[in-house]
């Protein structure tokens, strides 16, 4: 008598699976694309941009398979929030293997430009980016809000070292005008990773509604002043 | 001398806002020694669509049936606590009970037309409590089925038997039937448990536009019904009710666990 | 080794056994009316019935009594099985009331014959008369009116009932405008049957209506006489000596006749109310 809607419960889990298999890929490429960047190499980079298709097909699969049980199975409550909150977040770690490709782009633009110096903190924003999405994820799939408020906290972290990097690569541009190409890349890159932060928050705060029915803004106003100068960015975004 | 309960809404009952058309307070029922209803305490808005939901025997029917005091039928039936129709008790001793179902009108679970034409059908309730006869009488009839959204399908055949039309249109005629009382109150007892999924979306639609006029009260063991309908929902169990409030509250994240189990499918 | 009896075979079986036990009941009402027919043939014309002493007053003397009979028995019938349908709820008196029921249909028919002549004849001062056989016959079939009329009113769907109260209208009128008319098929067949019983009652009215007279007159009120086919019947085979031999017979195959029609009646009737209303 425990299960009634075994079948039912079944398509479920096998949602959230697909869900974290996709969050898993896009993680891989994110960590693809940062390594092919640090280390020159094309080649990894190309893979990541190849991964693309492979990222867009899980979105449309997922989506699909929402939609299904949404016309077959008349999910309420619970179940409802979880298939509305998959359907969201898909299209939020799906933007983030986007900027994957973006960064593996770069990879290949700077692959036979000598950085001005190593890469360090992109690395390790891009490290700390991946957690978070994993984390997102892992909160959705075992319902722990526990996860999802440390999403958030790491996101001021990511907010913290992006104003960082940001003002100092300024610096460099002003001081060594020959870098401003290079450096105006890696820039981009870093904003890139920022705003995958801000979409994993997305994610978190989807997660957040799920468990709790109610939807609000977790993370305060993410970002720094960069983002107030950046409207077309949003707008770019919200396709 | 009426005494007044205390009005003391229990935890995830809401009372919404606006007009309220029925109040039950701390409503009691019992066939017999069975308590089929247990404090029940509930405040139904005008001119809103309010569903019932829950298992079969939560109580629900018998909820519905206290509102026109359809259970004085049943004898071992007793009712304790208070059911106030525009504030007035109607369970109080000056009560005239057929003037109370000419309020409150009631639709069954199985369309239960009487054996006699689509006329006459119409005109049962105006016949007894009216004196309009000839034109005037058929003008009730015309409005109550075109209300009923029946009468351009039944218009050339009004002195044909009932019998003769489908469920669908059954029920539309009981609907027709009771809206030719000119009731406030109409309360349905699952209506479309017999119908086909065309019939059941007509009435549906009926119900919606129904409810410019009429305060609605819809029990239903066909809860995606009481999600399209219904602005408020109210769920029963074991005779209690659990949980009341807007629909798509009671559906998208209801507040108590055997609610969130119900509308899942959950229950065992 | 076992046998197999195919599913298709017992059916066949059955289906004889059952078919065999219907025709058995047609039997005795065939045969009694071919014996009546064939022992009676030689009385059997129109001149039984026409001749001046012959069987026209008691067939009309039958007939007034059974109607008159059923005016009395109908509305007292109909109104308790309508008291006992519709508005009793249990109870004490209730449980007496259907105990009084079942033992009066219990009760053989010359006791209501004596308790006639007691009350209605002796005691109301009604005499040997017409209106005293009809109040003790209507006694008699009272048990069975209230009961046919009690499952007609059964019949009638709770739905329909509810319907009529949930529109506001009283327990009265929801009677009156939905239960009877419905019911009112069951109630007339079940009437006419209970009557035709006591079409051929003798008992009854041997010592409240019934009297024998070679002069064959009818009755001018309510308070004479009448003859009566089964008491003339009753008094050709037992006392009479001058009877034309088969006139017994004859006269029995009439009163059959009688009964039998107005079962008929009765089915067609039935047959015909059914057909205009469908539940």
């Amino acid at each position: 008598m425990r299960r009634i809607r075994q079948s039912f419960e079944e398509q479920m889990e096998k949602l959230e699976q697909r869900l974290l298999e996709m969050g898993a890929f896009v993680e891989d490429m994110l960590e693809k694309a940062v390594r092919a960047l640090s280390e020159h190499d094309v080649e990894l980079a190309r893979e990541v941009i190849g991964a693309d298709d492979t990222a867009d097909d899980m979105d449309l699969e997922i989506e699909q398979h929402c939609m299904r049980l949404l016309a077959l199975q008349q999910p309420m409550s619970k179940d409802l929030r979880i298939i509305g909150t998959v359907m969201k977040v898909i299209a939020d770690v799906e933007r983030n293997g986007d900027y994957s490709v973006d960064i593996a782009r770069t990879a290949i633009k700077l692959a036979d430009v000598a950085y001005f110096k190593p890469l360090v903190d992109i690395p390790k924003m891009a490290d700390l980016v991946r957690g978070m999405l994993r984390q997102a994820l892992d909160a959705l799939v075992d319902h722990d809000l526990q996860l999802v408020r440390q999403v958030i906290t790491e996101d001021e972290q990511v907010d913290q070292m992006w104003d960082r990097l940001r003002k100092e690569i300024e610096e460099i541009m002003q001081e060594h005008p020959e870098v401003v190409p290079q450096a105006a890349s890696l820039l981009l890159v870093a904003r890139y990773l920022e705003r995958i932060a801000d979409h994993t928050v997305n994610v978190a705060e989807r997660v957040n509604y799920m468990e709790t029915g109610e939807l609000t803004v977790l993370a305060p106003s993410h970002g720094s002043d960069y983002d107030a100068s950046g409207p077309q960015d949003q707008a770019g975004e919200a396709q | 001398m009426v005494i007044q309960l205390p009005d003391i809404p229990p935890e995830n009952i809401l009372r919404p806002p606006g007009e309220i058309k029925i109040e039950t307070k701390n409503l009691d029922m019992y066939y017999g020694n069975f308590q089929a209803l247990k404090s029940v305490t509930i405040a139904v808005p005008s001119r809103r669509i309010t569903a019932l939901i829950g298992p079969s025997g939560c109580g629900k029917s018998s909820f519905l049936r206290c509102l026109n005091r359809m259970n004085d039928v049943i004898a071992e039936a007793r009712v304790d606590g208070q059911v106030l129709l525009d504030g007035r008790d109607i369970y109080s001793d000056d009560t005239d009970v057929v003037q109370l179902r000419r309020r409150v009108g009631m639709v069954f679970q199985r369309p239960n037309p009487f054996p006699m034409s689509i006329y006459d059908n119409v005109a049962y309730g105006p016949r007894l409590h009216t004196t309009a006869r000839g034109t005037e009488l058929n003008e009730i009839v015309e409005r109550s089925l075109r209300a009923a959204a029946l009468w351009n399908e039944v218009k050339d055949k009004l002195h044909q038997s009932a019998m003769e039309l489908s469920g669908g249109q059954q029920q539309r005629l009981c609907i027709a039937r009771v809206l030719a009382v000119e009731p406030e109150v109409v309360l349905m007892d699952e209506p479309c448990s017999a119908l086909d999924p065309t019939a059941t979306f007509r009435i549906e639609e009926l119900m919606t536009e129904l409810m410019e006029n009429y305060t609605i009260v819809i029990v239903t063991h066909n809860m995606y019904q009481a999600s399209r309908v219904s602005q408020y929902t109210g769920f029963f169990l074991s005779g209690e009710l659990i949980e009341y409030n807007r629909t798509e509250q009671i559906f998208e994240n209801p507040a108590d666990k055997r609610t969130d189990d119900y509308v899942r499918g959950r229950f065992g | 080794m076992m046998r197999v009896v195919s599913a298709h075979k017992t059916e066949k079986l059955a289906f004889a056994g059952l078919w065999l036990c219907a025709a058995i009941v047609i039997l005795p009402v065939l045969g009694i009316m071919m014996v009546l027919a064939w022992r009676g043939a030689s009385a059997l014309s129109w001149n039984l019935i026409a001749a001046p002493q012959g069987l026209l007053a008691p067939i009309v003397g039958t007939i007034l009594l059974v109607a008159l009979t059923g005016l009395i028995a109908a509305p007292l019938g109909v109104a308790a099985a309508v008291y006992l349908s519709e508005y009793s709820r249990g109870g004490a008196l209730v449980r007496l009331i259907r105990l009084a029921i079942v033992n009066l249909a219990g009760v053989p028919s010359v006791v209501y014959g004596l308790f006639g002549l007691a009350l209605f004849v002796v005691l109301f001062g009604f005499g040997r008369s017409l209106l005293a056989g009809a109040c003790t016959l209507a006694l008699l079939v009272l048990p069975l009116v209230i009961s046919t009329s009690e499952e007609a009113l059964r019949q009638v769907p709770a739905p329909l009932r509810h319907a009529s109260l949930a529109l506001g209208a009283s327990q009265w009128q929801t009677v009156c405008r939905v239960v009877l008319p419905n019911a009112l098929p069951g109630i007339i067949t079940g009437l006419i049957l209970s009557i035709g019983r006591a079409a051929g009652e003798t008992a009854p009215i041997l010592f409240t209506a019934a009297f024998y007279s070679l002069t064959h007159p009818f009755p001018h009120s309510l308070l004479d006489p009448i003859l009566v086919l089964p008491y003339q019947l009753f008094v050709m085979a037992t006392e009479a000596p001058d009877v034309a031999p088969g006139t017994e017979w004859a006269t029995a195959f009439v009163l059959l006749a009688i009964v039998l029609g107005m079962n008929l009646v009765a089915v067609i009737l039935r047959a015909r109310l059914r057909g205009s209303r469908r539940w």
